[in-house]
């Protein structure tokens, strides 16, 4: 696969933070998820691409052009910000059709591409309304459509899931990977939720303090994290799997080794899922419960951490547990002892 | 009105009567000056040549000088308020010069370098053009008193902007001027169009700088010194021969002018945000 979006020993130094001798890889047509806590320098990062600085070192390439020294308007990398900054004076239209207009597309190929878009992100009903009286979810749309409409060489999305609420969140994580799979083009995305970037991405890259720390694929991650990443990508309960069924409503998820995990999903194919540790009951006794998810394993290691204690239990799958205090020492838990865990198929997120 | 239980009563009242003080101080002059006038005497300024051509001429000249100060403050305020660079704060600090000194200071200040036989003057002179006592010298006298109020108010108009708006735009191919035109100026009209309304309210007060640099032709505020001194507030009439229009009836008109301007550029203000 050709490499579309290349950084070469990029570092930048402002006055209290600096990017620190990055170098990544994106091949073209790959969803790449910057991952990393506030302050990690994702967004700087992202900026550079774009072309809102030049650094003090290192080169940005792009599809084989070195684009370091060019400016924005040059490098056909559209870039969708964290809050959007939709063009509040024109209509969803012109804003989808703002960079088309720029580039003196003639009216017609602008109208085709702009509803094609529309209709493929859902929003072709907001066609003449004004940014400001649309929804946060919407907006996002909106603002995705606009990137597009360019045809870029990549798209960078800073946080784009960071102004919607839970439910829309699925939603547009869904057009995502729709949008994407459609028009095969490459995806920068930034992001500070582990679950997030597991969700969507192809390759996740983790950066702290301006450095990057590992780059690898979301399984990568959840198999075998680094104790440098661990705090930020937590690996518990992250488990890949893949839909082979539907049963009375209920998703059959394989995670190899023959064990099926049951959730609520509507989605299909290759997917991750995560437990919460906390949704996750510990027993010594097989008992009937309305979980439909029930694993027997052995303790393997106990963690205190303070008013509850970790346990991380193998056995079919890995599986990680927080009980409290009181009921790991009531319980008489231990390393080595055998337990039955049990989740409902409703806590169990399908990314 | 009920008023809620959180209200605090006697605060409020406390402002009030301060802000009244104030208030009276505001409005009084100009609504016992308006009541000073007749309408006859505004229907003799009316037909006053003289003091029609002086208000027409201020009218005039500081509408041109708030489009010059649009065309010219627009750049600077966009690169003040958009860039950082060595001499920032100081050019911040010049500009504002003209705000904080007297009036007849900054008509010596614009005689010393626009008079016939200074520096700028001098070279105008010998193209035979003249930097004072003409309509190019009141012009030029009103944009050094009011220019800065454009600039200012698009200069924090640019600040408050998110930077990374313009940078959306040209990630979408858009060039600098595109962006400029299409993103940043929509964004940031109103504040143009407030700093066009200051800088024209301000130039066409203007009279203490223009006494140095352009007594004549005289604008309205000359005129209405030139009245009051010569024949005090009201008309005087000799023999059937208009004297004065008086100096209060040709004031009241440039009021209600003024009024009649401000009205409609707020209108079309409103009219553009809707």
């Amino acid at each position: 696969m050709s490499d579309g979006v290349v950084v070469q020993s990029l570092s930048h130094k402002w006055e209290r933070f600096a990017l620190r001798n990055i170098n990544l890889s994106i091949p073209q047509g790959s969803y790449f998820v910057l991952l990393g806590p506030t302050g990690s320098g994702k967004t700087l990062l992202l900026e550079a691409i774009a072309g809102a600085y030049s650094p003090n070192e290192g080169r940005i390439i792009v599809c084989g052009e070195d684009v370091s020294k060019l400016p924005p308007e040059r490098r056909r990398i559209s870039y969708a910000p964290q809050n959007q900054l939709l063009f509040d004076n024109m209509t969803v239209r012109k804003n989808i059709e703002f960079g088309l207009h720029a580039k003196g597309i003639p009216e017609q190929d602008r109208k085709s591409r702009s509803n094609h878009l529309m209709d493929l992100l859902g929003i072709s009903q907001l066609v003449n309304r004004f940014p400001r009286n649309l929804s946060g979810g919407e907006r996002q749309r909106v603002s995705l459509a606009r990137a597009l409409a360019v045809e870029p060489r990549a798209v960078l999305l800073d946080e784009p899931l960071s102004a919607v609420d839970a439910e829309t969140k699925s939603s547009i994580l869904d057009y995502l990977r729709r949008v994407h799979k459609e028009t095969g083009v490459t995806v920068i995305h930034v992001t500070h939720d582990q679950l997030e970037a597991a969700s969507v991405a192809e390759r996740i890259g983790v950066m702290r303090n301006g450095r990057m720390l590992e780059v690898g694929t979301p399984v990568d991650f959840a198999e075998k994290s680094s104790p440098e990443t661990e705090s930020i990508f937590k690996s518990d309960n992250l488990i890949r799997g893949n839909i082979i069924g539907k049963e009375a409503e209920l998703a059959l998820i394989d995670t190899g080794a023959g064990k099926i995990i049951e959730a609520i999903t509507d989605r299909t194919g290759q997917v991750m899922v995560h437990v919460k540790p906390e949704n996750v009951i510990v027993s010594k006794q097989s008992v009937d419960t309305s979980a439909r998810n029930r694993f027997f394993g052995k303790v393997i290691e106990v963690t205190d951490l303070g008013p509850t204690i970790r346990l991380r239990i193998s056995g079919d799958t890995r599986i990680t547990a927080i009980v409290t205090r009181r009921s790991f020492f009531e319980m008489q838990l231990n390393i080595g002892s055998d337990v039955h865990v049990f989740f409902k198929a409703t806590s169990v997120e399908v990314l | 009105m009920r008023l809620s239980p959180g209200f605090p009563i006697r605060f409020v009242f406390v402002l009030s009567l301060l802000s009244g003080i104030l208030f009276f101080l505001l409005f009084s002059p100009v609504l016992s000056l308006i009541g000073t006038s007749s309408l006859s005497g505004l229907l003799l300024a009316l037909n006053n040549s003289e003091a029609l051509s002086a208000i027409a001429l201020t009218v005039y000249t500081s509408g041109l000088t708030a489009l010059v100060a649009v065309l010219l403050g627009v750049p600077l305020g966009y690169l003040l308020g958009k860039y950082q660079f060595p001499g920032r704060s100081l050019i911040d600090s010049i500009i504002e010069i003209p705000l904080m000194i007297p009036h007849t200071v900054a008509g010596i200040a614009l005689i010393t370098i626009f008079g016939s036989a200074e520096l700028v003057g001098a070279v105008f002179n010998g193209y035979g053009i003249k930097l004072t006592n003409n309509v190019l010298a009141i012009v030029l006298t009103l944009i050094f008193v009011s220019a800065t109020y454009t600039v200012k108010q698009v200069e924090e108009a640019i600040k408050s902007l998110d930077p990374k708006l313009e940078l959306v735009s040209r990630s979408l191919g858009a060039s600098s001027t595109f962006t400029f035109v299409k993103v940043t100026l929509p964004n940031i009209w109103r504040s143009v169009v407030t700093g066009a309304i200051l800088t024209w309210a301000r130039a066409s007060s203007e009279v203490g700088a223009l006494f140095i640099m352009a007594y004549y032709p005289a604008v309205a505020s000359i005129l209405i010194w030139n009245l009051y001194a010569g024949y005090g507030l009201h008309e005087s009439i000799s023999n059937g021969v208009v004297l004065s229009p008086g100096s209060v009836n040709v004031a009241a008109l440039m009021i209600f002018i003024n009024l009649a301007i401000f009205i409609m550029f707020k209108l079309v203000q409103r009219k553009r945000e809707k």
